[in-house]
């Protein structure tokens, strides 16, 4: 088996990781964004989420992996099999590559199965891959809008309907949509990026010693991926911990009057569209509170997820010179004061 | 034997090229490979002939055309032959053909976004090296920046002409690709090479680790090499050869970083004289034997290329840097600081003269990273090519292309309905299975501001062509427009914002803006013609808007004079009327306070309409560029 970088011995970027652990946690927060320069653990860290998340029960050869204990009613594969066999498989992690096609995207026709058997099948594309786990897009900024837009729909309504070649179909596609790029080669459009749930600026670190961890920890996995995953077994193990008991006691947190009304008073003060502003900071305080293993949700939790659930869905002025998280510190702080 | 071996290393550690092409070799997968920036040459085919015939034996090597598309990189079901045979054959795509080898890449400045995007992902799995040959001109966008970043080596036009390749035995690399897993890097090195990347301003965090493999094929390829106990090289020299050859090309500032680089500069500031004896010594003798190594080693790599004055001050530098230092080599295992120095400083010396401090890297940069993607040729002919957009129906011809797979598939689910005419036909196909690719047929439009920044209502004029380029952006979303500015002043013209839709990177090199000086009417047009045929080239469309009062007083060659200067403004404003003529929109905005003849004349010349605009504000010259 071929090793990948552990998630936990990435250095620094933690507003990164944390968005992603909050997504791992709760699906439904509705996709992380990452937009910062090349050569910061974008891609590694989306890609290490794999071996990170704890295994997950699957129907045997259902090419969907529904949840055995679950049943989605939109599987076409579990409603007609009587028999389910559950197996235990990874979560995955799927990479969607830039130049897909809708057809690899969404799947299509199976010519194999047409041409030999003469049997009208439904081959599943990447969509049905990453039902219950990740997709992520590399360079979202660069991929066709109208492909943009399907994953969006599909990811917010979490099943994939199919219209096409004479085929009428539709399967459980619920995964969380992780979308990474570079802002200087072209920005998303707003629409689009207010339907993520979550959007992170990374950084290049620019402190010798945190580069230089990068480097000496990139060195050693290189030279011997095996031992160096064996080094940080227990801290994979740890986070894997956490998550699992983060995602039971989820349900049991609470979120008092107060903390809802600062809120929305911090979303009006703002100023964002919609409401989506106000349901990500809710569902994110509240993933926070669960990862600290708090049962009541406080103002602290809200104020550290507030600028990665709001700093993509403020109004911009183009003249307006000041970052978006600077706006939203400046406005955390008047609050306080008030 | 062991002598010649001894010089074969140096001239490698000498050649910027050489060092990349063996070091590729030796770890081809953890490199990633080289990204050649130069035009077709007899120079260019020197090298690369005789690398691929030595890394054809190595492992494969594929040629990739520049307008493969994405099936042919994945692979996918070959539909010729399973209808011939019957049965599903599938065939494999370049991507996986390559394994483990190595992917020439042509043109790559042509290379459609999508398939770098593709090619980009694979390399992040080490799964094979890229050679990358890209042919831009200097102020074209070259290779998609996506992939050249995963690429540890980038080779200009000037590595070429200096020096001769000299490639290693097949016996060689394979060997020091046994030794690579053996090698153990010092912490020094780690050090060494990670501060030398922020001194160079090169923050991409693949640069360091790419110059530490390199470093880690360097050792494998010295011990192999010379595998006599004694270490063949000083560190500080393979060092320096590394962060020249990594970082070099990839920096935005000369060096700067502690206070021994300050000494380092004083140092340069000296006179060369005084050591210039000791440098001619030919054979390392004395109580500092190392130092003198790494000299003489320099002194050769100056002599190999005729290169005077930066290396011979560098060496200088060194000698001072240890005197102060004393005697470091007691300290072994390596001190970190007098490493750092003098790896960046053999660095300087090994980096073409003048480079750094031209700002000439930096210009590049900012030409490679308007580069971000890769455009495809001109699309005047929309229709048959440019961006797949999928299928639809239709009949082929002239203007549409039949998509094979698509009708296939389209007539499969039909075949039972269908009675079989003949037994030899596996397949029937009927007039409404046809379907016919559907490209995209984008119509760039590209709005140049052409901004006169002389003079004292300059900063006035910056600010208001900078905010109507950053409201343009804001309202292109939609439409992918893209906005360009180029201003002018004393004595050149320069292009200040490569075409962009990014209101990010606009803000950002928009910030500081200079302005004052003379008007070098005719190099801003000049510059203007010449960068508008390029970029119609790619296939934009051009608008250009032009503001100035139109009184010219630096002639062409940047020299002061109004009559000659006029003359050879109106001369470059009867250029400029061509590329009216074939279809770019120009528009001169007077910005004198009343009409002033000049720039009615010019525009004139130059058949751009003319507006009179003293006061051009933001919102009014958004309005007329849309």
């Amino acid at each position: 088996m071929k090793h990948v970088y552990p998630f936990a011995a990435l250095v620094g970027q933690d507003d990164m990781k944390q968005a992603l652990l909050i997504a791992a946690i709760d699906p439904l927060i509705g996709g992380v964004l990452v937009f910062g320069d090349r050569g910061t653990g974008k891609s590694t860290a989306v890609r290490s989420l794999a071996a990170l998340l704890p295994p997950m029960q699957a129907v045997k050869s259902c090419p969907y992996q529904c949840d055995p204990q679950q049943l989605s009613s939109a599987c076409p594969y579990c409603k007609r099999s009587r028999k389910r066999q559950s197996i235990t498989v990874a979560v995955p992690v799927v990479d969607l590559p830039l130049g897909a096609t809708e057809d690899r995207v969404l799947g299509a026709l199976d010519l194999q199965k047409a041409l030999r058997e003469g049997v009208k099948a439904f081959e599943p594309g990447l969509l049905a891959k990453a039902h219950r786990g990740f997709l992520y897009v590399d360079e979202v900024n660069l991929l066709e809008d109208h492909l943009v837009d399907l994953l969006l729909d599909v990811a917010a309504s979490g099943e994939n309907l199919i219209e096409r070649e004479g085929l009428s179909l539709r399967h459980p596609a619920r995964f969380v949509l992780v979308g990474s790029g570079n802002p200087e080669e072209g920005e998303l459009r707003p629409q689009l990026l207010d339907r993520f749930g979550l959007s992170i600026d990374v950084k290049t670190p620019m402190d010798l010693e945190t580069r230089l961890e990068v480097l000496k920890r990139r060195d050693a996995f290189d030279q011997d991926p095996a031992a160096f995953c064996a080094l940080y077994e227990s801290q994979q193990q740890a986070l894997q911990a956490l998550i699992v008991k983060a995602r039971a006691s989820l349900a049991s947190v609470e979120l008092p009057d107060e903390v809802m009304r600062f809120i929305a008073q911090l979303c009006m003060k703002l100023g964002t569209d919609g409401l989506r502003g106000e349901l990500g900071l809710m569902r994110a305080a509240r993933v926070l509170s669960a990862m600290r293993e708090r049962s009541k949700t406080s103002i602290q939790e809200v104020i550290d997820v507030a600028p990665s659930v709001l700093s993509h869905r403020l109004r911009r002025d183009p003249l307006e010179e000041s970052a978006s998280a600077s706006v939203i510190a400046r406005a955390l702080r008047d609050m306080a004061a008030a | 034997m062991s002598c010649l071996v001894q010089q074969k290393f140096e001239a490698l550690l000498a050649s910027p090229l050489s060092l990349a092409v063996n070091l590729l070799l030796v770890d081809p997968l953890g490199l990633g490979g080289i990204h050649c920036k130069a035009r077709v040459s007899p120079w260019r085919s020197n090298w690369v002939e005789p690398f691929l015939s030595l890394a054809a034996k190595l492992g494969p090597v594929i040629e990739l055309a520049s307008h493969a598309d994405e099936q042919s990189l994945i692979g996918g079901i070959d539909w010729a032959s399973s209808l011939h045979q019957g049965k599903a054959h599938v065939e494999q795509g370049i991507l996986a053909r390559v394994k483990s080898g190595l992917l020439k890449i042509g043109m790559a400045d042509r290379l459609n976004p999508s398939v770098a995007a593709l090619i980009g992902q694979a390399l992040d799995q080490r799964a094979f090296a890229c050679l990358l040959l890209d042919e831009a001109l200097e102020d074209e966008p070259g290779a998609p920046d996506l992939l050249s970043c995963r690429l540890a080596f980038w080779i200009g036009e000037i590595n070429l002409l200096q020096t001769k390749l000299e490639l290693l035995e097949d016996n060689d690399v394979l060997g020091a690709r046994n030794e690579l897993n053996n090698i153990s890097i010092e912490p020094a090195a780690f050090r060494v090479l990670g501060e030398a990347a922020l001194a160079f301003g090169v923050d991409d965090l693949r640069a360091p680790q790419f110059a530490l493999r390199a470093y880690r094929a360097l050792k494998a390829l010295a011990l192999v090499m010379h595998p006599a106990s004694k270490p063949m090289q000083d560190e500080e020299a393979l060092l320096g050869a590394l962060i020249a050859l990594v970082y070099g090309p990839r920096a935005r500032r000369p060096p700067k970083t502690s206070e021994e680089e300050s000494a380092l500069e004083d140092a340069l500031q000296s006179p060369q004289s005084s050591t210039e004896p000791d440098l001619e010594a030919a054979e390392p003798e004395g109580e500092s034997a190392k130092a003198e190594l790494a000299k003489a080693e320099l002194a050769q790599a100056k002599d190999d290329r005729g290169q005077e004055g930066p290396s011979r001050q560098a060496s200088a530098t060194k000698e001072n840097d240890l005197s102060a230092e004393g005697d470091w080599e007691e300290a072994l295992p390596l001190s970190f600081e007098p490493l750092l120095a003098m790896a960046v400083g053999a660095a300087q010396a090994l980096l073409p003269a003048g480079l750094l401090a031209s700002g000439a890297l930096a210009a590049t940069a900012m030409a490679r990273s308007s580069s971000s993607m890769g455009r495809s040729g001109s699309r005047s002919h929309a229709g048959l090519r440019g961006r797949s957009l999928g299928v639809r129906e239709g009949k082929p011809g002239p203007r549409s292309r039949l998509h094979v797979l698509a009708t296939i598939r389209a007539a499969v689910p039909w075949q039972r309905l269908r009675a079989p005419v003949s037994n030899e036909a596996l397949l029937q196909i009927e007039r409404s299975d046809l379907r016919v690719h559907r490209y995209e047929q984008r119509d760039q439009l590209t709005t140049v501001f052409v901004v006169d920044a002389s003079g004292s209502a300059a900063l006035h004029r910056l600010a208001e062509v900078k905010g109507a380029v950053e409201l343009l952006l804001a309202q292109c979303y939609v439409r992918r427009d893209q906005v360009a500015v180029i201003a002018f002043r004393l004595d050149q013209a320069q292009l200040l914002l490569p075409p962009t839709r990014s209101l990010t990177r606009a803000k950002r090199q928009l910030a500081a803006l200079p302005g004052g000086g003379g008007t070098p009417l005719a190099s801003a047009l000049a510059l203007t013609s010449k960068l508008i045929t390029n970029w119609r080239r790619q296939g934009q469309r051009i608008q250009a808007i032009v503001l100035s009062d139109g009184k010219a007083n630096i002639d062409i060659e940047g020299k002061p004079g109004r009559a000659k200067a006029m003359h050879d403004a109106q001369h470059q404003a009867k250029l400029l009327a061509k590329l009216a003529l074939s279809g770019s929109r120009l528009v001169w905005v007077d910005t004198a306070p009343r009409p002033s003849s000049e720039a009615q004349s010019m525009a004139q010349a130059m058949r751009a309409s003319y507006m009179l605009l003293p006061y051009a504000n933001a919102q009014g010259l958004v309005a007329l560029a849309s």
